[in-house]
């Protein structure tokens, strides 16, 4: 027995060493893109002209080009705070749609009996597993149709229900204690009030990580504003196309690499500030039927 | 069974049909929506694969698409090549990398030393916009970049038209360059989803696990893996879906260039094409309607088979 326990541990130390090595050389991997952009967006032209010049450290470490960002990161005539400002209502704005819209349909569905209810919850796995591939062209054909391009009011199209992330809250609801509900009803409460009241400050943590993961995703998506909302362009689209036309720019390298560090920051703190949330309340059951 | 005996009104009193009610209102907007965005524009791809210019019935757009993987299509793009390249990228980030993806999660979910440290540190590259990533690795594997001056240092041979033009500026090197700056994250990586899976799993078992003797990789292959097989399902399922849409960033890396091409790659430049122009022709809208309805056709029934063994390979555990 005690052999055997020995046997165990040794394996297990072995392993976790094997892995620790490996972990460390992927953290390498996974934090010094973040360092080469912070000290690239630090460094003079003619820092990046001498040979090997973007690995190097920065000669001085001030952060001279950082207010040249917010005069001269342009994309035409929308400027860093434009960019900034469409990718924060875009990213916030349309997950709040979205959130509200597959808490709509994953409440009931999980909650409560009613008739057709097997149909819905098939129309969520009907979507997540079936795919229908090439529909891009009719969707531009249809906002087009609808003036949703280059319009604001493209972010309605965000009020989607019934995809994974009605998935993720169903199971979360379908988890929650149905004595908080039934009391709540012998109270006297109605079925909003014990939505609002009961159900939702309990599901609090679940709907803030899926938010904050949402949003994170929404941030960082360039092909929305590239192909629906080109005169709204977000940072990520901005950096996209400052990329290729900044060459004749000062200091358009050093730049480049100061707005990819600001346009990360927001998604960096909303990780920083959810991630327990979110490691702690992501989870999907299984898929039946 | 017809609608009339679903809501037979003997069956339910006014309290469950106030319960109807409510849950059908908060059905209502999603749904139409729904119908709106998703139905809607779906059917609408599948008559604008059936459509000339003039909007009148054709087969042109599909012949287009099979010449496209005869030889090339009128874009000049091989479609075969795209498939296979896809193929494999997809073969490589969503079913390769599973087994290893989760076993480098669950020793996270052991709490190695610095686990807490390292999850964080592992999710960064799914927090930084893909431009951001792109754009730095684009500079890594540049002739200028460090990984050519390690080839150099280790005396590995590299053809003058990579060092002219690094590794993603020559056809020898540019796809499995991306392959590699693809597959690495997902080789090691953190999920969060899994790790949640994992997490819910009762300690007791694990403790059974090992009083009986199970070593490190047993409790993994024996425990872990049966109790959130389930969730593996769910993820692999969504996996299959998007069998011929994976992209690669490759949009993003070479437009395309270098033998690099994947279906998704091309299905978004197309897009990316048509947004473009001003034209409202529906000739621009057909061709890529068609191409995804032929993927569409062959993808559907890979996800259900592919469901069904999967379902069938580890059957659910209840606990």
């Amino acid at each position: 027995m005690a052999k055997n326990k020995i046997k165990q541990d040794t394996g297990r130390t072995v392993i976790f060493i094997c892995y620790f090595i490996l972990f460390i050389v992927f953290s390498f991997l996974c934090l010094y893109p973040l360092f080469f952009c912070f000290t690239n967006s630090l460094k003079t032209v003619q820092e990046f002209t001498t040979e090997g010049g973007m690995f190097k450290m920065p000669e001085s470490w001030k952060l001279t080009y950082y207010g040249a960002i917010f005069r001269s990161f342009k994309i035409g005539p929308y400027d860093f705070w434009d960019m900034a400002w469409n990718s924060f209502w875009l990213a916030f704005g349309g997950q709040f749609l979205n959130i509200l819209a597959s808490a709509m349909v994953a409440y009931p569905l999980a909650r409560y009996n009613f008739p057709f209810k097997k149909f819905f919850y098939f129309l969520i796995i009907f979507r997540i597993t079936i795919p229908i591939i090439g529909a891009g062209a009719a969707g531009y054909k249809f906002m087009r149709f609808l003036g949703f391009i280059n319009n604001p009011m493209y972010i309605i199209t965000c009020f989607s229900g019934f995809d994974m992330t009605a998935l993720i809250f169903y199971g979360y609801f379908k988890g929650i204690s149905k004595e908080y509900s039934e009391a709540a009803f012998i109270d006297g409460a109605s079925r909003l009030r014990t939505l609002f009241s009961v159900i939702l400050p309990q599901a609090l943590p679940c709907i803030l990580a899926l938010y904050i993961n949402n949003v994170m995703g929404q941030w960082n998506n360039y092909s929305t504003s590239q192909i629906y909302l080109p005169q709204y362009p977000n940072l990520a689209l901005g950096i996209f196309n400052f990329d290729s036309a900044s060459t004749f720019l000062e200091n358009s390298t050093a730049m480049f690499f100061g707005a990819v560090v600001l346009s990360s920051l927001v998604p960096l703190a909303l990780f920083t500030s959810g991630q327990k949330l979110m490691m702690n309340n992501m989870s999907v059951g299984g898929l039946k039927g | 069974m017809n609608i009339k005996n679903l809501i037979d009104k003997r069956k339910y009193n006014f309290e469950d049909r106030k319960a109807f009610l409510f849950c059908y209102g908060m059905l209502a907007l999603p749904f139409l929506f729904f119908i709106l965005f998703w139905v809607y524009i779906n059917a609408s791809s599948f008559v604008l694969a059936f459509q000339d210019a003039q909007g009148n019935f054709t087969w042109d757009n599909f012949k287009t698409v099979f010449e496209g993987f005869r030889d090339v299509d009128m874009y000049g793009w091989n479609l075969t090549d795209m498939v296979m390249r896809t193929l494999l990228l997809w073969f490589l980030l969503y079913v390769a990398c599973v087994i290893p993806g989760m076993f480098s999660s669950y020793i996270l979910f052991k709490k190695i030393p610095g686990h807490y440290v390292f999850r964080v540190i592992f999710m960064i590259p799914t927090v930084l916009t893909g431009i951001v990533w792109v754009s730095i690795m684009k500079y890594l594997v540049s002739v200028d970049g460090p990984i050519l001056a390690l080839a150099d240092i280790f005396g590995w041979e590299t053809s003058l038209d990579v060092q002219w033009n690094g590794l993603l500026g020559s056809s020898e090197t540019a796809y499995t360059t991306i392959v590699l700056l693809n597959v690495i994250p997902h080789l090691i990586g953190f999920n969060m989803i899994i790790t949640g899976a994992y997490a819910r799993i009762p300690d007791q078992l694990f403790e059974v696990g090992k009083l009986e003797g199970l070593g490190f990789f047993s409790e993994f292959f024996r425990i872990a893996v049966p109790l959130v097989w389930q969730t593996v399902v769910v993820c692999m399922i969504s996996n299959f879906a998007v069998m011929f849409t994976v992209e690669g960033s490759v949009f993003l890396y070479t437009r395309g260039a270098y033998e690099t091409g994947t279906v998704g790659f091309y299905l978004y430049y197309l897009q990316w094409q048509l947004a473009g122009s001003a034209s409202t022709m529906n000739a621009f809208y057909g061709y890529p309607a068609a191409i995804g309805m032929v993927f569409t056709v062959v993808t559907i029934p890979v996800v259900l088979f592919g469901k069904m063994v999967l379902e069938k390979a580890i059957p659910p555990v209840e606990y």
